[in-house]
C-alpha cells in the first residue's frame, strides 16, 4: 500500500484512506495516532507502514481515547497531528474531544462513518451530530481527490483558530481508489516545544469563559465558511434546486449527466458552521429545494431553519437509512421534478427483486482458533447467558455458531455479563479478543473482583487485532513501527486478584475442555486465557517463510465423525450422510482430528 | 471509451486484487479510474462486490448505477447472480464455473444458477477456470490470472494485455510470476 502513499509521480491512485495520508505528509504532520476501526483501519496501516521511512510518528494506541489523547499532547507541543478512528470510536473519543476545543487544541480528528453498516455491529449513527454538541468544525470530501485538499484545509484551520476539526469520510470515500495529484513532501517535523494552553485559576470560571470564546470562534469559523471554496455552487436551469453533501454530491452530479439536466446545486464541504447566507443567498430564488445527504438530516433541519416560503425536501424523499447510490438519488430527484423513474432501470430493478438470491454472509475461516473454543464453551456450558464483544468473534453471535447472545460496544459483554449474573443468580460467560480487553476490558475486570461477581470470562488471545486487518496488538510482541514486549494477559488477570484463572491451547481440545469445566465449576471471577494465533495470520508467516503445513483428510465413515456437526468447521462438508475435508480450505489446526481420531488422518499428498 | 466493470466474488477469491490490476492497468494506458470496494466482514467469506469505471471523460460517480454495467466478472456462479443488479441485456457476464461446495449456502447447480442469470442477460461466458488451472500448475490460486487473460482474449475487458500482463506482475510474489505466466498465456491462446 504504502508504495503509491509515497510516489513521487505527478500523480497516482490512492484511495481516500490513503489520500488522507498523503496529505499528512505533504502538510508538514508529525504524530499521529489510532485504534484499528474499518472503514478507516488503513488509515492507521499506511501510517504505520511509511513511518519509519518518513520521520512521521505513528502508533497503534490501545484505544481511540488514548490515541487522540495522545495526539492532543502532541499538538499542545507544537507538532501537527492527526487521529483517525470509525464512527463510535467517536462515541469513546468524546470525553476527551469536547474539553480539547474549550482548550484550543490544534488537532485533526478523522472519523469514517458507515452508511449501510458494511463493517459496524453497533450503529449507524451520523458523526455531523458531535460538531453541534461539542463545537467542531467538519469538513466533508466527497471523493479521495476532496479528502486530499479537505485534509490539508483542516491542518490550516485547526492550527489558525487553534481548534479540533473533524473530517467526516464515509466508507464509499474511504474505500474509493481514484487518480490524485500529488505534491512535494516537505520534512517532517515531530518535534516541537510544550506550552501551557491555559492558566489554572483555582475555580472552574475559565470553563464558562473558555465556552464564551468557543462560542465567539465559532462566530469566525462561520465567516470563513461563507468564503470558503469548500462550501460552493453550480449554475443551473429553473427554480427547484439541489443541496447535497458528501459522496451524494457525485451521484446528484451522475444522474444530472443521466436525465440531461442541469439544476442550481449548492455542494457543502464544510458542514459546521453552515454557511448561512451562502445558503439562504442559494434559495433566494428557488421555490422548492431537495437536500441529499445521506443518514440524519442535518442540513435539511438548518435549511427549514434558515428560509421562508420555501418547499423543501429530504428525508421525506430519501431515507435516512442505509448508503446512498445514484439511483436511489434518481428517485430523489424524479420525484421532485414530477418525472417518472425511468422504466428500463425500474423493470431490471424489479426482476432482481423478484430473483431469489441466497444470502451469503461471513463466518470464521477455517482453523480460527475462536471455533475451537466455542466448541468447548458450547459443550461444557450448554444453557448459561452468554455475552460477546467486538472483534472477528462476533460472527460467534450469527450462524452457524449462535452461541453469544448479544453485541454491544468494545468492552461491553464483561459488565452485560456481570449485570445477568447479579440478576438472575447464574454464572454467566463473556467472550472478549485480546485488544478489546486491553481497548476497554481491565476496569470491567476489576469491576467484576470488587463486586464479587460470579461469572467465567473467556479472552480469547489470538495475538492480533485481527477483524480490522491484523494490525498488531499488546500479545503481538511488535507495535506498529517496531518489537515491542509482550503483554502476559496471565499476569494482568492475576493482578486483577480474580478468583480462578487459567491459560487453554485452544488446539489441545482436550486441555481446554477440562479448563473450562473446571473454571465454570468454581464460584467467583474465573477467567479462561483461550490462547490461539489467528490462522491467517500463522499461515502468512508460513508462506512468507516458505513453509507448508497439514492438511487433513476424512479417510473412514466412523460413527466419531457425527461429532463434527458441533464443530462446524467450513472445510468439513456432509453430502448423503458422508463427511469430506475441502483440502483448498484446511488449514490442519488438528480439532476435527482429535474429536473423530478413527476417522479422519493427515492427508498424504 | 467507456467501461462500466463489475468484479465480483465472496471474501478470499480475489476480487480486490483483480479490480487493482484492472485498475492500474487502466491507469497505465492514461485513462480516467474509479474503482470502489468493500472490506471488512467481506475477508471472512461474505459476498463482495468491487465497481470499476474506465472512461477517458470525468467520471462522477463510483457506483454503478442499475442495469448499466458492460461486463460482469464474477469468480463464482451465485455472486455472478447477485450482480446482475448491476446487468442489462448487452452486460458481458463472465463466470468462473465454480463447482466445490459453498459453505453456508444450500447446493444450488451452477447449470441452474446460470439458467436464472440468463433472463438478465444472454451474452454470457463460462469459464472452467479452476479445473484447467488445476491440471495446468496445480494451484487454483492463480484462477484469476486465468479469468483475466481469457476476458481479454474474448475482447470483453478492453485493455492491453502488455499492461495487464505488467500490473499482475507488480501485485504477486516473484516465486509465482512462472506459474501465472503459464496461465496467462494459455488463457490468451
Amino acid at each position: 500500500m504504502s508504495k503509491e502513499v509515497l510516489s513521487k509521480e505527478k500523480r497516482t491512485l490512492l484511495f481516500g484512506n490513503e489520500a488522507v495520508v498523503r496529505a499528512c505528509l505533504e502538510s508538514g504532520v508529525g504524530f499521529s495516532a489510532s485504534y484499528p476501526g474499518t472503514p478507516a483501519s488503513e488509515i492507521g496501516t499506511v501510517l504505520a507502514e511509511i513511518s519509519k521511512e518518513t520521520g512521521l510518528y505513528f502508533e497503534w494506541s490501545t484505544n481511540e481515547k488514548v490515541a487522540l489523547e495522545a495526539a492532543a499532547g502532541a499538538a499542545f507541543s507544537g507538532v501537527k497531528s492527526i487521529t483517525a478512528m470509525k464512527h463510535y470510536g467517536l462515541n469513546v473519543v468524546s470525553d476527551s474531544l469536547l474539553p480539547l476545543t474549550y482548550l484550543e487544541c490544534p488537532l485533526v480528528v478523522v472519523v469514517a462513518d458507515d452508511p449501510g453498516c458494511f463493517s459496524s455491529i453497533e450503529t449507524e449513527q451520523d458523526t455531523r451530530w458531535y460538531s453541534k454538541m461539542g463545537y467542531i468544525p467538519m469538513l466533508e470530501p466527497s471523493s479521495p481527490e476532496e479528502t486530499m485538499d479537505v485534509t490539508k484545509k483542516a491542518f490550516e484551520i485547526a492550527w489558525k483558530y487553534k481548534i479540533p476539526v473533524i473530517i467526516r469520510l464515509t466508507t464509499r470515500v474511504c474505500y474509493t481508489r481514484s487518480i490524485i495529484n500529488l505534491s512535494k513532501i516537505p520534512k517532517i517535523n515531530s518535534i516541537g516545544r510544550f506550552e501551557k494552553p491555559i492558566n489554572y485559576e483555582g475555580s472552574c470560571s475559565h470553563t464558562v469563559l473558555g465556552h464564551e470564546k468557543l462560542l465567539n470562534k465559532i462566530e469566525l469559523l462561520k465567516k470563513l465558511s461563507e468564503k470558503s471554496e469548500l462550501n460552493f455552487t453550480e449554475s443551473g436551469t429553473g427554480n427547484i434546486g439541489i443541496i447535497t453533501s458528501g459522496v451524494s454530491y457525485r451521484y446528484v452530479k451522475e444522474v444530472f449527466d443521466d436525465l440531461k439536466i442541469k439544476l442550481p446545486l449548492l455542494k457543502i464541504g464544510m458542514s459546521y458552521p453552515l454557511p448561512d447566507e451562502k445558503i439562504k443567498n442559494f434559495c433566494k430564488k428557488l421555490k422548492k429545494v431537495l437536500v441529499i445527504e445521506e443518514v440524519d438530516p442535518i442540513i435539511e433541519n438548518e435549511v427549514k431553519c434558515l428560509t421562508n416560503n420555501l418547499e423543501v425536501h429530504g428525508k421525506d424523499f430519501l431515507s435516512s437509512v442505509g448508503e446512498y447510490n445514484t439511483e436511489i438519488v434518481l428517485h430523489g430527484i424524479s420525484k421532485i421534478l414530477n418525472k417518472k423513474f425511468p422504466k428500463d432501470i425500474e423493470n431490471i430493478g424489479k426482476q432482481y427483486n423478484n430473483t431469489e438470491i441466497e444470502p451469503r454472509i461471513p463466518f470464521l475461516c477455517a482453523g480460527c482458533p475462536h471455533r475451537a473454543t466455542f466448541y468447548a464453551i458450547r459443550k461444557i456450558i450448554p444453557d448459561a447467558p452468554k455475552l460477546g464483544d467486538i472483534g472477528c468473534y462476533l460472527l460467534g453471535s450469527w450462524k452457524p455458531e449462535k452461541i453469544e447472545d448479544i453485541i454491544v460496544s468494545m468492552g461491553a459483554g464483561i459488565s452485560l455479563a456481570h449485570g445477568v449474573s447479579k440478576s438472575t443468580n447464574k454464572k454467566t460467560v463473556a467472550f472478549i479478543g485480546d485488544s478489546t480487553f486491553f481497548h476497554a476490558g481491565v476496569p470491567a475486570l476489576l469491576n467484576l473482583v470488587y463486586n464479587k461477581s460470579d461469572i467465567l470470562l473467556v479472552i480469547l488471545d489470538n495475538r492480533w487485532t485481527a477483524m480490522t486487518g491484523h494490525q498488531p496488538t499488546l500479545t503481538t510482541g511488535r507495535n506498529a513501527t517496531e518489537e515491542a514486549k509482550i503483554i502476559d494477559i496471565a499476569e494482568i488477570v492475576k493482578a486483577c486478584q480474580v478468583d480462578n484463572y487459567a491459560s487453554a491451547n485452544v488446539y489441545n481440545m482436550n486441555e481446554l475442555l477440562e479448563t473450562v469445566k473446571d473454571l465454570y465449576s468454581k464460584k467467583g471471577v474465573s477467567v479462561l486465557i483461550a490462547k490461539g494465533e489467528c490462522k491467517l495470520a500463522y499461515l502468512r508467516r508460513l508462506a512468507k517463510e516458505k513453509k507448508n503445513y497439514f492438511r487433513f483428510e476424512v479417510y473412514q465413515q466412523n460413527p466419531d465423525l457425527k461429532e463434527l456437526d458441533n464443530f462446524k468447521c467450513p472445510a468439513i462438508f456432509k453430502e448423503n450422510g458422508k463427511y469430506s475435508i475441502d483440502a483448498n480450505l484446511c488449514w490442519g489446526c488438528t480439532v476435527c482430528k482429535q474429536l473423530a481420531p478413527s476417522s479422519i488422518k493427515i492427508k498424504t499428498q | 471509451m467507456k467501461s462500466d466493470i463489475i468484479i465480483t466474488g465472496y471474501g478470499g477469491q480475489g476480487v480486490l486484487t483483480i479490480a487493482e490490476v484492472i485498475a492500474k492497468a487502466a491507469l497505465s494506458q492514461g485513462y480516467n479510474i474509479s474503482q470502489t470496494e468493500l472490506h471488512g466482514l467481506a475477508q471472512r467469506g461474505g459476498s463482495l462486490q468491487c465497481h470499476i469505471r474506465i472512461s477517458d471523460k470525468k467520471i462522477n460517480s463510483e457506483l454503478i448505477l442499475v442495469g448499466s454495467a458492460d461486463l460482469i466478472i464474477a469468480l463464482d456462479p451465485l455472486e455472478a447472480l447477485r450482480a446482475c443488479y448491476w446487468a442489462n441485456p448487452n452486460t458481458t457476464i463472465l463466470i468462473n464455473y465454480k463447482t466445490s461446495k459453498p459453505y453456508l449456502v444450500e447446493e444450488l447447480s451452477p447449470e441452474s444458477l446460470i439458467t436464472k442469470i440468463k433472463k438478465f442477460s444472454k451474452k454470457i461466458e463460462i469459464v472452467k477456470a479452476d479445473d484447467i488451472v488445476e491440471k495446468l500448475t496445480g494451484n487454483i490460486m492463480d484462477a484469476n490470472t486465468y479469468i483475466l487473460g481469457y476476458a481479454l482474449k474474448k475482447n470483453i475487458l478492453i485493455l492491453n494485455k502488455d499492461k495487464i500482463w505488467k500490473s499482475i506482475t507488480d501485485k504477486i510474489r516473484p516465486e509465482f510470476i512462472e506459474s501465472n505466466k503459464k496461465v496467462f498465456n494459455e488463457a490468451l491462446k
